[in-house]
């Protein structure tokens, strides 16, 4: 009758994102002096409080890792908690790392959870599912920096859904049906190649469920990359004034080589070009930005009354355009370009690679989220655009 | 994987030693071949000719003017006329065409070209007339046109045609130079920038909106395969000129929602373009014009049965509204009492699209495959059209995967993605096996929005028992040994080509084709 949800939070994930890092849980007191906050313990209520609303009375119990590990979150959202493994009296999310969520996890087993949620990204995914391999079914909350891995749900709101379905119907001694999932993470050793590429780093079971988003593919078709990426560099040219933000990805590091920009590998370069005769001199104002230069930078071209556009690809096998490995993307740089001014940008192939052929969006912001167009105007070639569908299943919050 | 090795794997050798082989395949083409003794036997009288600029005079006694009189023998091989025969003729068995056998090319409808049509073609009264004849003297082939014309417009719904474009896609282009035309006169030609298409659409139609100066946006399909409304209703602005539709598109599905596609359309300003590729499927059904387009291009091989051109000859007339008839490429036949003649008084026409005035052997095949089937048979090839189609992908069923609806019109799509997975066999793998069988093969990978698509068209004029032998070679295929399927065809001159490399590096004219080709590029 009860399903018994495990419940970890990685207090730090995301905080790398918003300060342009790669990742949080080496550079969290980093990004924290910065002045940024992780997303996970926001994520973590909106998770919580959209399950209690939806779940029906009885059907699912809580068992939280301690403190600022679970049990916190889930308390003050005003749920019952069992533990999950002993105190340890955690209370400052810095003072935690991976050891403390591989313990969580491991002791999910032993107390025999039918499902573990986790609060995080690939990192912390990478450490669930490398302690409790397919024993326990896992389901991961995006908040994390990268989610390139096929155990996440779009939104945390998604993620409570997915949940309450799963306790309706639910018998004691039930097990989850389940499927096979790779849980991926960047590729550390070709990163430092020069080449943005993910590698699997474990299998897990995740409930089989529509809801999970797909993995991103480990390579893309990329016939046709020099005519979308010309398209993007002529209506650049148009406007060389204009502030362009260039997302990272193998896509836009072609552009980024168009133009002559020595960018960041993975991260967001700003862009702007001075005109000198018929050519177009590019310069990057801004290399591997974080969240506080983009909107301040936007901020500047609004003053100067410049255009100031976004440049993305979405992730191939996902189709994120935002929200995944893009924390310095924040929604304030993204209301700044809507609609006409986000581009995205992708070959036919990539596109094709996509689950239903559908577009997703994480900005961070539900209310952004919802308000999103329904289709973008991807850049495939030359003079040429495709619609594509922008999904936007994710229940609204309601306010508390 | 292992899938993936086979398809880069470039087999341009042939197969010499293989024995099913027929022994023509491997004959050196004729030139590379030359034998300076063929002068002895039959060739030499034909060589004065060539020299006399094509009057026959023996050699030495030319009256051709000096300037005019060739310097040096004509670089042709030196063969005897036999051995010229043998050679065409050898060309003409490693050829295929619907004569032969089944040509099931999806989208490009491969229809028999009845001999009627190829009698009335040659008859002296239409081959051996003039363009530049006094319109009194050419008054039968002009009342053909005419009435070709009138025909044309009772076929699709529309208000005027010409007939001037040579060619499908010289159709298009016209189309929407047409449609530009119109938005310039209206003070909107540069504020509508863009012209929408589907992601099920021919490559014809981006690279005719391209051609035109226009931006192209794309629509993607519906799980159904129909176009996506929603989609279609945020792309749609004052920016649009044009939507490009095919109905039935190009997965046979009929776009149900053709009307509120016309009305989205017609609402923001934009025109209407049809595509005439799939008219075979609706004729004497519907008609475009009752469909809400306003420009509708046809192609007469595809549902006149006229020969494909290929880049020869060939038709594309374009049917248009009265509101845009005056933009039409000029002339046209006009008929004054009980006088043809041309009507070149259009001001505002977009020019012309071709010499002369279109081609018009080819346009009187068309005529007289209309004359000969009238309305009722029209309709008749339209329903068989659909019907052997329909037949076909219900007999096959169970072989491949099938990605959209139950019923279609003219064409259907299959996919062997299943196929693949299981026994590493593509769709290119079955394709190349069918020629074995004496089948020309489906169209694959197209449209590509499904994956190992074979598209598949039997046309009106297959008999039963053809598509029957047609699906007993796909069991076949289906059920036999995957390596043999992955290396077909075992029977042809040449098995799988490097197609990247024959497209990037053409050989266009026949003096580099008695090069080496490597040769001949390395010097470029």
């Amino acid at each position: 009758m009860v399903l018994r949800l495990g419940f970890i939070v990685n207090p730090v994930a995301g905080i790398g994102g918003p300060a342009a890092f790669k990742g949080s849980d080496e550079r969290a007191l980093e990004a924290a002096d910065l002045g940024y906050l992780p997303s996970a313990p926001e994520k973590a209520g909106r998770f919580l409080r959209h399950l209690k609303e939806l779940h029906r009375p009885m059907s699912i119990r809580i068992f939280a890792a301690p403190g600022v590990l679970g049990a916190d979150e889930t308390r003050a959202a005003g749920w019952k908690v069992g533990t999950l493994g002993a105190d340890m009296g955690l209370h400052d999310p810095f003072a935690t790392d991976a050891e403390h969520t591989r313990q969580a996890a491991e002791s999910a087993i032993g107390a025999e959870m039918d499902l573990l949620v986790f609060v995080g990204g690939d990192g912390t995914a990478r450490d669930v599912a490398a302690t409790v391999g397919d024993a326990v079914p896992i389901l991961g909350v995006p908040a994390g920096v990268k989610m390139f891995s096929e155990c996440f749900t779009e939104t945390p709101e998604e993620a409570a859904l997915l949940v309450a379905g799963l306790a309706r119907g639910f018998q004691e001694g039930d097990r989850l049906e389940t499927a096979p999932a790779e849980v991926l993470d960047l590729d550390e050793e070709a990163y430092r190649a020069g080449r943005v590429e993910v590698r699997h780093h474990a299998s897990a079971a995740i409930p089989r469920s529509p809801r999970i988003q797909s993995a991103k593919c480990p390579t893309c078709p990329q016939d046709g990359l020099e005519e979308a990426v010309g398209e993007v560099r002529l209506r650049m040219e148009e406007a060389p004034e204009g502030l362009y933000l260039i997302a990272s990805g193998s896509t836009t590091a072609a552009l980024k080589s168009v133009l002559g920009i020595d960018g960041t590998l993975i991260g967001v370069d700003a862009v702007t070009g001075t005109r000198e005769g018929d050519k177009v001199r590019w310069q990057a104002v801004a290399t591997d930005a974080d969240a506080t230069a983009l909107e301040r930078l936007v901020a500047d071209w609004k003053a100067k009354d410049a255009p100031a556009a976004l440049i993305v690809s979405p992730i191939g096998g996902q189709g994120f355009v935002v929200g995944r490995g893009t924390g310095q993307i924040t929604p304030n740089v993204l209301r700044a370009v809507l609609p006409d001014r986000l581009w995205p940008i992708a070959t036919i192939g990539k596109l094709g690679t996509l689950e239903d052929g559908i577009l997703h969006v994480d900005t961070g912001d539900p209310r952004l989220d919802r308000a999103f167009p329904d289709h973008l105007r991807v850049v495939v070639g030359l003079g040429r655009e495709r619609m594509m569908r922008v999904r936007k299943s994710s229940p609204l919050p309601r306010t508390a | 994987m292992a899938s993936d090795q086979v398809a880069t794997t470039t087999e341009g050798e042939g197969h010499a030693d293989d024995p099913v082989v027929p022994a023509e395949a491997h004959q050196p083409t004729i030139g590379d071949r030359d034998d300076p003794l063929a002068r002895l036997r039959l060739f030499e009288p034909l060589l004065p000719v060539l020299e006399a600029g094509g009057e026959h005079v023996p050699v030495g006694r030319t009256s051709a003017p000096e300037a005019y009189r060739r310097r040096h023998s004509p670089d042709v091989p030196r063969l005897a006329e036999l051995e010229t025969v043998r050679h065409y003729h050898r060309l003409s068995r490693t050829n295929f065409g619907v004569d032969q056998g089944m040509y099931p090319l999806g989208s490009c409808t491969m229809k028999y070209n009845p001999k009627f049509a190829e009698a009335a073609a040659a008859h002296p009264g239409f081959a051996r007339i003039h363009p530049y004849q006094d319109e009194r003297t050419v008054q039968g082939a002009l009342e053909m046109l005419y009435e070709l014309q009138e025909m044309l417009k009772e076929v699709v719904g529309m208000d005027a045609v010409t007939l001037q474009p040579p060619a499908g896609a010289a159709g298009e282009f016209t189309g929407i130079r047409i449609a530009r035309r119109f938005h310039e006169a209206n003070g909107e030609g540069s504020s509508r920038t863009e012209v929408i298409i589907p992601d099920t659409a021919h490559g014809t139609n981006p690279a005719t909106a391209g051609m035109c100066g226009y931006k192209v946006v794309e629509i993607p399909s519906t799980p159904e395969g129909t176009v996506d409304l929603d989609a279609l209703r945020a792309a749609v602005g004052p920016q649009t000129a044009a939507i490009m539709l095919t109905n039935p598109n190009t997965l046979g599905i009929f776009e149900s929602d053709i009307l509120a596609v016309a009305k989205v359309a017609h609402q923001a300003g934009a025109l209407l373009y049809y595509d005439g590729a799939n008219l075979n499927a609706i004729l004497g059904r519907a008609r475009p014009g009752d469909m809400g387009f306003d420009i509708v291009h046809i192609n007469t091989h595809k549902t006149f049965a006229t020969p494909h051109g290929g880049g020869g000859p060939g038709a594309g007339p374009v049917g248009v509204r009265a509101r845009l008839a005056r933009f039409l490429p000029a002339p046209r036949v006009a008929k004054e009492g009980e006088t043809y003649r041309w009507q070149t008084d259009d001001g505002d026409t977009i020019g012309k699209v071709h010499g002369f005035n279109g081609n018009f052997g080819i346009l009187l095949r068309a005529y007289v495959y209309l004359l000969r089937f009238g309305s009722d048979g029209l309709r008749a090839i339209g329903d068989v059209s659909v019907l052997n189609a329909n037949w076909l992908k219900n007999r096959i069923k169970g072989l491949f995967d099938e990605p959209h609806r139950d019923l279609r019109k003219h064409e259907f799509v299959v996919a062997a993605r299943t196929l693949k997975k299981e026994k590493g066999v593509r769709a290119m793998d079955i394709a190349k096996r069918l020629l074995d069988h004496g089948f020309m093969a489906p169209t694959v990978y197209f449209p590509t929005i499904v994956g190992e698509e074979l598209m598949v068209e039997p046309t009106e004029a297959e008999p039963l028992a053809e598509l029957e032998r047609f699906a007993r070679a796909l069991e076949d295929i289906v059920k036999e040994d995957p390596e043999t399927v992955r290396h077909a065809p075992h029977t042809t001159p040449v098995g799988r080509i490097d197609e990247p490399w024959a497209a990037r590096r053409l050989l266009l004219n026949w003096q580099h084709v008695r090069a080496r080709p490597d040769d001949v590029f390395d010097e470029a």
